[in-house]
């Protein structure tokens, strides 16, 4: 990639898209949000975009195009930074080909520190897309039961994830 | 127990649909950040749709067909030149940025002659909605500490910010970046040095009270420089 440079604009867009998609999916969790922070990515970065620059120079940019548009995102929507595109990993992650996401091995990190029921109930509802009933069937718990049990079991990770980061 | 919005939020992101903002707190965060990173763990999520991608290419297409003949650069250029993107925006027309400047001069007491030596942008509202108001300056330092150029906001609704730089003999596009005094970081908009001097000025949403600091950033992500608001 050093030294490389795109030919158009248009080589720069589809070879970073799906990129900077995955990157923001990662960071936000839903697609709607995910496809609107892509587009004002590139809406911002490719104007000023010079394309002799080498193709990591390009990745460079967007990365911290993308950091400054989810700090934005985040700070409309709850008034403080949910979630940070941390430079060094965001350019790592971007220059990964074929482009894929560390997602589903972040979500594991997060739910081996938990016990058995907390981590049964969050694979249930975010891995495996149970609802709430369904959750409560598979763990032989009331609904109401369900629910208390899903937010003891954030309230715990988020605990727990804030430990292994200190 | 979970607040309601809290809650709400939660089954939205388990269900991959847009969070309802509200005024979360830093718990809150911590809860909705571990949400967010079991619900993108889900098998077969994270790519985007092709539909969406071809969607994306399109509109960056039309917006670069307004593009100028003889610029040094394809599409793009326009195309952010066109874009009303939210946070960042390209660098405004430099009779505009020159009118900008001519205000951010007299704001911090400028002589007439130095803004009469400047273009005179009629189409630019930020000379006079800038004259007479609160002003909030910083200077801004190379990474050694050698001042390279100024920061003011400008108290409005909405607000500016007016930058000069003077930074070497650097060719490059940088990126303006407010630091909140609640931690946050707000893009601002981006300038093209030329030979290491470039400007900007932009509209910007922002209570220049809960500024903290300003820094510029480089296409390669490394600070040029940055400013404290005293």
């Amino acid at each position: 990639v050093e030294g490389e440079i795109y030919a158009d604009w248009e080589s720069a867009y589809r070879d970073n898209v799906t990129r900077v998609y995955r990157l923001m999916f990662s960071r936000v969790g839903n697609r709607p949000d995910a496809e609107d922070l892509t587009s004002e990515v590139f809406r911002a970065a490719l104007g000023p975009l010079r394309l002799n620059s080498s193709k990591g120079e390009v990745r460079a940019y967007l990365v911290a195009t993308a950091q400054t548009v989810l700090a934005a995102h985040w700070r409309r929507r709850f008034g403080l930074e949910v979630t940070a595109i941390d430079p060094d990993i965001g350019a790592r992650s971007i220059d990964e080909a074929p482009p894929l996401s560390d997602a589903p091995e972040r979500a594991a990190g997060i739910l081996e520190g938990l016990p058995d029921r907390y981590r049964r109930v969050l694979e249930l509802r975010f891995l495996e897309a149970c609802s709430i009933k369904e959750t409560a069937s598979v763990m032989d718990v009331s609904v109401s039961n369900a629910k208390v049990l899903q937010h003891r079991a954030l309230r715990m990770a988020a605990s727990v994830a804030e430990e292994q980061s200190t | 127990m979970i607040g309601n919005r809290l809650g709400a939020a939660i089954e939205a992101i388990v269900d991959g649909r847009r969070p309802k903002g509200f005024d979360a707190s830093p718990d809150d965060a911590k809860v909705l950040r571990i949400a967010i990173a079991l619900r993108a763990g889900r098998a077969g999520e994270g790519g985007p749709d092709e539909e969406f991608m071809d969607g994306l290419h399109r509109q960056l297409a039309e917006q670069a067909g307004d593009r100028r003949p003889g610029d040094d650069q394809t599409g793009p250029r326009q195309l952010a030149r066109a874009s009303t993107a939210r946070g960042l925006r390209p660098s405004r027309p430099r009779r505009a940025l020159l009118g900008a400047a001519a205000a951010a001069a007299a704001l911090v007491g400028g002589t007439v002659a130095a803004t009469n030596a400047l273009e005179q942008s009629a189409s630019s509202t930020a000379p006079q909605a800038a004259i007479g108001a609160s002003v909030r300056f910083a200077s801004l330092h190379a990474v050694g500490g050698r001042p390279v150029g100024q920061v003011y906001v400008h108290q409005g609704d909405p607000s500016w910010i007016f930058m000069t730089v003077h930074a070497g003999a650097t060719t490059s596009t940088v990126m303006c970046q407010l630091q909140l005094a609640n931690g946050t970081t707000m893009p601002v908009g981006t300038a093209q040095l030329h030979d290491g001097n470039g400007q900007l000025a932009q509209s910007v949403r922002v209570d220049p009270g809960q500024l903290r600091g300003a820094k510029l950033v480089t296409p390669t992500g490394s600070t040029l420089a940055s400013a404290t608001f005293s």
